[in-house]
């Protein structure tokens, strides 16, 4: 009995401690269905990560099912733009997910006119010559601390 | 014959027994329950496994246990919400018109960062 919940607790601490070693993002979740196990429904949203989806990790598993949600209240034109960019997403490494999580978020609060504004930033910026673009890099870089830079490798 | 008639002719026939048997045996046989009750007092003292002799360690893992269980719920509870406040966000940047490179662009930042300035 006392051995069981000794096994019990070093189970629940190894799990509690599991986050730390996948990434900032990573949360505790119950093991998620295997692709096959899917709805059609689920299966046609979520379509560009059916070759990720047996090594994907259960939290982000769930993460997609969730999205696969609110799929159907996004309008046509953002539901391709959203399929489109699925695997780029997941591919991304994780400190990336969370700076464009973070600085997305901030976008959010901004007034409307401000966002079109940095809309029509990013059309400029993307006008501007390579060596433009790698200079401003590195003024970015330059001033950002160093832990950004050069986040610690994931475990 | 009823069951109590059968209960009755059954110890008459054990207690018949029992007075045909010799005095060594009944001799070994009261030896032995002597031996089994030494034994059994004994270990009902010592207590038993891993908790012999530790009597505070059982309610104090049980309560470790409990306080690991809270725990453990509370932050799987957390979890399940962050993972769908994720979802919420993840999808509205993925639908977004500005692609999520210009959320992690340091170069973008820095051009904005000027064109504010300028």
């Amino acid at each position: 009995m006392a051995r069981r919940i000794l096994r019990g607790l070093i189970l629940a601490l190894l799990l509690a401690a599991s986050p730390a070693w996948s990434g900032p993002d990573a949360r505790i979740t119950s093991p998620q269905p295997e692709w096959s196990r899917l709805t059609a429904e689920q299966k046609q949203i979520l379509a560009p990560l059916a070759d990720d989806w047996p090594q994907m990790e259960h939290y982000r598993r769930k993460k997609w099912l969730d999205m696969a949600r609110h799929y159907p209240r996004l309008s046509p034109e953002e539901q391709a733009r959203m399929q489109r960019r699925m695997q780029t997403w997941q591919a991304m490494p994780p400190e990336d997910r969370e700076k464009a999580r973070s600085h997305y978020k901030e976008f959010k609060q901004l007034p409307p006119e401000k966002k079109n504004e940095v809309k029509t930033q990013w059309e400029r910026y993307n006008q501007l010559p390579e060596e433009e673009k790698l200079r401003l890099k590195q003024k970015s870089e330059a001033k950002s601390p160093a832990s950004e830079r050069n986040p610690p490798p994931r475990q | 014959m009823n069951e109590q008639q059968l209960i009755d002719g059954l110890r008459r026939h054990l207690d018949q027994g029992l007075e045909r048997l010799s005095t060594p045996t009944l001799n070994r046989l009261h030896t032995a329950r002597q031996h089994a009750l030494a034994v059994k007092s004994k270990a009902n003292r010592r207590g038993s496994g891993f908790t012999a002799g530790r009597g505070w360690l059982r309610p104090a893992l049980a309560t470790l246990a409990l306080a690991a269980g809270i725990g453990f719920t509370a932050l799987y509870l957390q979890n399940q919400n962050e993972i769908s406040a994720m979802a919420a966000l993840d999808t509205d940047l993925l639908a977004d018109d500005l692609p999520p490179k210009a959320f992690t662009d340091p170069g973008f930042r820095a051009w904005l960062e000027e064109s504010s300035e300028g």
